[in-house]
């Protein structure tokens, strides 16, 4: 399904959240909402779910003006940051919640409903804990649930409030994957909001940043990394330094910088206040002489000389860039 | 040099003052009130019991304490809802409203009540045109009643709903629940035990409530005396075992709303043996 949004304003009170907001989401891709907290990415989720109005503008779902239609006719699956399990619910009647809602003229059957709500635990893995509660579950198990309740009742739309921002970093890396291989197979028209620019660059297909209520860049995560519009998507999406070159700010990313142990031409002298083993590379944090900025770097690991680095040592460095200084 | 001597843990002091307060305030008295009611045998005690205007004060605590649970939890419900899951203007002036019955003497109540439904009042020939006896009537110790045990469900539901947010209400709308199958699979199910808590307190308060239903009730015996009424009355004659005998039951009543309130919490407890695993 397309949604499409249109003009979009919303404020509380006098603080305006989100200032005309375009954009459209084509049927079956996953869309991220990228952006610092209190960029506005929530309350436009909210505003597309219906659990929040806008003051102006419009929400279409394949067309169709949303406006008038309640939160329960909008076919919204929503998964949301801390779960909202049902607590006093098993897992199984959590994912069966949905269906037993329905008005009895479509109800399905116990039996029915029983049994779809087991077919989708078996899908998010977890059909051996059916007749557990959310407080015995793990994190990462219950937001597997609550994303099998939002599907339980065939969404045409799934919204994920920060479905990960509340579990530890391994359970984070192998859920976004799960949930990237999960729409593939399912193509479940999808927005994601995070702030997290690395799960959003794993995981979906098209991203859209967003800053302080408005849309700085939208494009594929090859895009906007690549080709990013402004300096705030360049230091969103990664660290990075800055350097005045000639009267010129380059900025360049922590990987972008070339160390030497001696002089060379182009290069900055600089001291070294501390430096990190991090896997694959070193991290070093280089401040040039007669200044108090600093420049972080990561050299590779078989750089020659790296081994005996210390800090309090000179080293010369210069940006990597695609053009001569 | 001595021997250190055993140390004495600090906690068995505590514990055995706990236990002498314990007995001197609340054992030692119930113990009085049960001995006092049956010093004569069980048959005074019974005789105590059935007279008839026992009777009727037992009728007339039910009623009100049963009404004042009723509206209470009615009351309670909307209005904890209405305060933690919306904003709305003067909603902190109705949340200390709320409270106001904690603050105000009973025996301020009663005389309120009496100055705005009593013969004094600007009411009283409307209610009178009416047929509306409230003071010195049923209706007055209804609404006093009411009026002291206000804040007991509203009180023991806000903090507790307020902390638990809205987010389950809006996944089960957005799982297409209406407002009634939100409160009744969502919301009631999680307020379930600060309900009895609130509910309890409302009740062991409304039957023992004196001070405001005193001032209403007129004490036309038969009529409009309430049982703490009633055992004043019998301790005013000197009848002490008759007074004593009341008090006994309206402690037996008290035990037994705490033992209703176990039984609740047993069978309102999950029991994920008994549920069909999947």
């Amino acid at each position: 399904m397309i949604i499409q949004i249109e003009n979009i304003n919303k404020w509380y009170d006098r603080f305006q959240v989100l200032h005309d907001i375009n954009l459209q989401i084509e049927s079956g891709e996953l869309m991220a909402l990228l952006g610092p907290s209190g960029c506005g990415k929530t309350s436009l989720l909210r505003i597309i779910a219906g659990l929040e109005k806008p003051d102006s503008g419009t929400i279409r779902f394949q067309g169709q003006d949303m406006k008038g239609y309640d939160v329960r006719n909008r076919k919204v699956g929503f998964v949301f940051q801390h779960y909202a399990l049902f607590r006093h619910m098993t897992v199984l009647d959590n994912v069966a919640f949905g269906l037993r809602m329905k008005p009895r003229k479509i109800r399905l059957s116990e039996n029915t409903i029983l049994e779809k709500a087991r077919y989708l635990l078996e899908m998010v893995q977890l059909d051996k804990i059916g007749n557990r509660y959310p407080d015995e579950l793990s994190g990462g198990q219950r937001q597997r649930v609550a994303l099998a309740r939002a599907l339980a009742v065939e969404p045409k739309v799934l919204l994920l409030d920060e479905p990960f921002g509340a579990l530890d970093a391994k359970v984070r890396r192998e859920l976004r994957r799960w949930l990237a291989k999960l729409h593939e197979e399912i193509h479940l028209t999808s927005i994601f909001v995070t702030h997290d620019q690395e799960e959003a660059m794993e995981v979906c297909d098209r991203i859209v940043i967003m800053n302080k209520g408005i849309i700085e860049q939208i494009g594929s995560p090859a895009e906007i990394y690549n080709h990013p519009r402004n300096e705030f998507v360049y230091n969103f999406l990664g660290d990075s330094n800055s350097l005045s070159v000639g009267g010129k700010t380059v900025n360049f990313r922590p990987y972008e910088v070339s160390v030497s142990f001696e002089t060379k031409k182009g290069y900055t002298e600089a001291v070294v206040l501390d430096v990190r083993p991090m896997g694959a590379v070193t991290r070093a944090i280089l401040q040039p002489i007669g200044n108090d900025y600093t420049i972080e770097a990561h050299i590779p690991n078989m750089t020659l000389g790296l081994k005996t680095l210390n800090k309090g040592q000179k080293v010369y460095f210069r940006p990597i860039l695609d053009f001569e200084i | 040099m001595k021997a250190a001597s055993p140390i004495i843990k600090p906690y068995y002091f505590l514990i055995a003052l706990a236990w002498v307060v314990f007995a001197l305030v609340l054992i030692c008295p119930l113990l009085v009130v049960v001995i006092e009611a049956f010093s004569q045998g069980i048959k005074v005690f019974w005789q105590a019991c059935i007279e008839p205007e026992a009777l009727s004060a037992i009728k007339l605590t039910l009623l009100a304490t049963i009404i004042a649970l009723i509206m209470n939890v009615i009351f309670g419900v909307m209005a904890a809802w209405c305060v933690s899951k919306y904003e709305f203007i003067g909603k902190t002036l109705l949340v200390t409203l709320i409270d106001l019955p904690f603050s105000i003497s009973p025996i301020v109540v009663g005389l309120i009540y009496t100055l705005l439904y009593g013969s004094q009042s600007i009411f009283y020939n409307f209610l009178i045109e009416h047929h509306l006896q409230v003071i010195y009537a049923i209706p007055g110790i209804l609404l006093v009643t009411i009026f002291v045990t206000l804040p007991f469900v509203a009180r023991s539901l806000i903090a507790l709903m307020q902390e638990q947010g809205t987010q389950e209400e809006e996944a089960a709308r957005l799982l297409g629940a209406n407002g009634w199958q939100i409160f009744w699979h969502v919301t009631l199910p999680n307020i379930k035990w600060a309900l009895l808590h609130g509910s309890v307190m409302s009740t062991a308060r409304a039957m023992g409530e004196f001070g405001a239903v005193s001032v209403v009730s007129g004490h036309i015996q038969g009529l409009t005396n309430t049982l703490p009424l009633h055992i004043e009355m019998l301790y005013n004659e000197y009848n002490m075992v008759a007074a004593f005998s009341i008090s006994v039951l309206l402690l037996l009543m008290a035990m037994l709303v705490l033992v209703l309130r176990k039984w609740c919490e047993k069978h309102l407890e999950r029991h994920p043996q008994q549920k069909e695993s999947a």
